[in-house]
């Protein structure tokens, strides 16, 4: 990550976040998670939970920054501690999906027939998913229904270990990561590919990663840069764009939201960059809408906003 | 530079035609194009093209000579080395006699 002030807040911030978090606690959690049930390792999760608050200041700061913005005020210390529990709670349910424990939690699914005509038709589409709520379990409706074949673009060496810890609780899954660490060719060509297969195709709608191609938005009353690859690809390969959140709700009650953005990009190429733009600002104004709903969802603990420093 | 520009064959120069054309290269002469420059990385080394691009060419190169250029295959990273590189691809997959269309 260049530290040119003014930058995006992208690329490292959030990878440093992610490795921090996932590794080593992940797989202890996992461990004691599969072994003594959900409920007593949730117990576990409020010290957890502490000594990341107290350690992280990094993500108590963005976590602060952004309640600020989507409470209009600045939050009450026990609202960031709601936040990061919150966060902590999404991750163990994650976990618990990963093990193939993902049927204690009451998922209502809210599918318009228009989506789910395209999510089950087929033809493939491209799926934004987001740090708003918790995508993973997008993917557990993939596996009980059968119905939503779903593959996701990670960047296997974004996370090493987190891919390690993946492969080991469900290798189904990580086999059928594509890998956006494949620069040029390969990635868009095996995105092409699924898609044609009738895959419906996660891609991460809300992080930059340092170098890739960005558009600026505004959310919550600031600008933040999102990336423009998966409204490109969607452009290019003339597939149609869902937006797909799923928010917790607390106990073991979550809830998608899938959103038809666009049946499909029709753009020359030169009028290609208005359109994406529009589309993502669009794609913008839903999350905003569902963060005002649903605070406590918001799982990017870095410095977000363009004009957030990462000190102090 | 153009002084070791190597020459274009017919088939490079029609696949460069058809590169300026698909994305839309404005001011780019396909005829001045150096065959060996990489297309992807930093422009004034080559095209500097993208990822998006290479889908769009490859997506070309299926609607106009029938070639389909896949994944995780070990010729697909070398035909998208320079324009020559992409052209003998086109030619090895029985793509040289087909006319392209645009």
């Amino acid at each position: 990550m260049s530290g040119a002030p003014g930058d995006a807040p992208a690329g490292g911030a959030w990878k440093a976040q992610a490795e921090r978090g996932s590794a080593f606690w992940l797989g202890l959690l996992a461990w004691i998670a599969t072994r003594l049930g959900r409920g007593f390792t949730r117990a576990l999760l409020w010290p957890i939970v502490l000594f990341f608050l107290l350690t992280g200041g990094t993500a108590r700061r963005a976590s602060r920054h952004y309640l600020q913005r989507v409470l209009g005020r600045p939050p009450r210390p026990r609202e960031v501690l709601r936040h990061f529990h919150q966060f902590a709670a999404c991750s163990l349910d994650r976990l618990l999906i990963l093990c193939g424990r993902g049927q204690h939690l009451n998922v209502r699914v809210d599918l318009s027939d228009e989506v789910k005509q395209l999510v089950h038709g087929g033809k493939g589409c491209v799926v934004l998913v987001s740090h708003l709520g918790n995508f993973e379990v997008l993917r557990c409706l993939g596996e009980t229904s059968h119905d939503i074949r779903l593959r996701v673009v990670l960047d296997r060496s974004q996370g090493p270990m987190f891919i390690r810890l993946l492969e080991r609780l469900s290798p189904q899954f990580a086999a059928s990561i594509i890998d956006a660490g494949r620069r040029g060719p390969e990635m868009v060509l095996a995105v092409s590919e699924a898609l044609s297969q009738g895959y419906s195709v996660g891609i991460m709608a809300d992080r930059v990663d340092g170098k890739e191609a960005a558009l600026d938005v505004r959310l919550l009353g600031g600008t933040v840069r999102l990336p423009s690859a998966p409204w490109l690809l969607a452009s290019v390969l003339h597939v149609p764009v869902v937006a797909a959140f799923c928010l917790y709700r607390g106990g073991r009650d979550y809830e998608t939201h899938f959103e038809l953005l666009t049946p499909g990009i029709k753009a020359a190429r030169s009028e290609r960059h208005a359109i994406v733009q529009t589309l993502a600002q669009r794609y913008a104004e839903s999350v905003e809408r569902l963060l005002r709903t649903a605070p406590y969802n918001w799982f990017n603990f870095y410095p977000y906003w363009n004009d957030e420093s990462a000190g102090r | 530079m153009p002084a070791e520009q190597a020459a274009m064959t017919g088939a490079e120069r029609e696949l460069a035609k058809l590169l300026v054309n698909v994305l839309q290269l404005e001011g780019r002469d396909p005829a001045a194009i150096d065959p060996q420059a990489p297309l992807f990385g930093a422009p004034g080394n080559g095209w500097g093209l993208d990822s998006i691009d290479a889908l769009e060419i490859a997506l070309a190169l299926q609607q106009n000579y029938g070639v389909i250029l896949r994944s995780e295959d070990e010729a697909t990273r070398r035909a998208f080395g320079s324009l020559r590189a992409l052209a003998d691809h086109v030619r090895q997959h029985g793509g040289a006699t087909a006319a392209p269309s645009g």
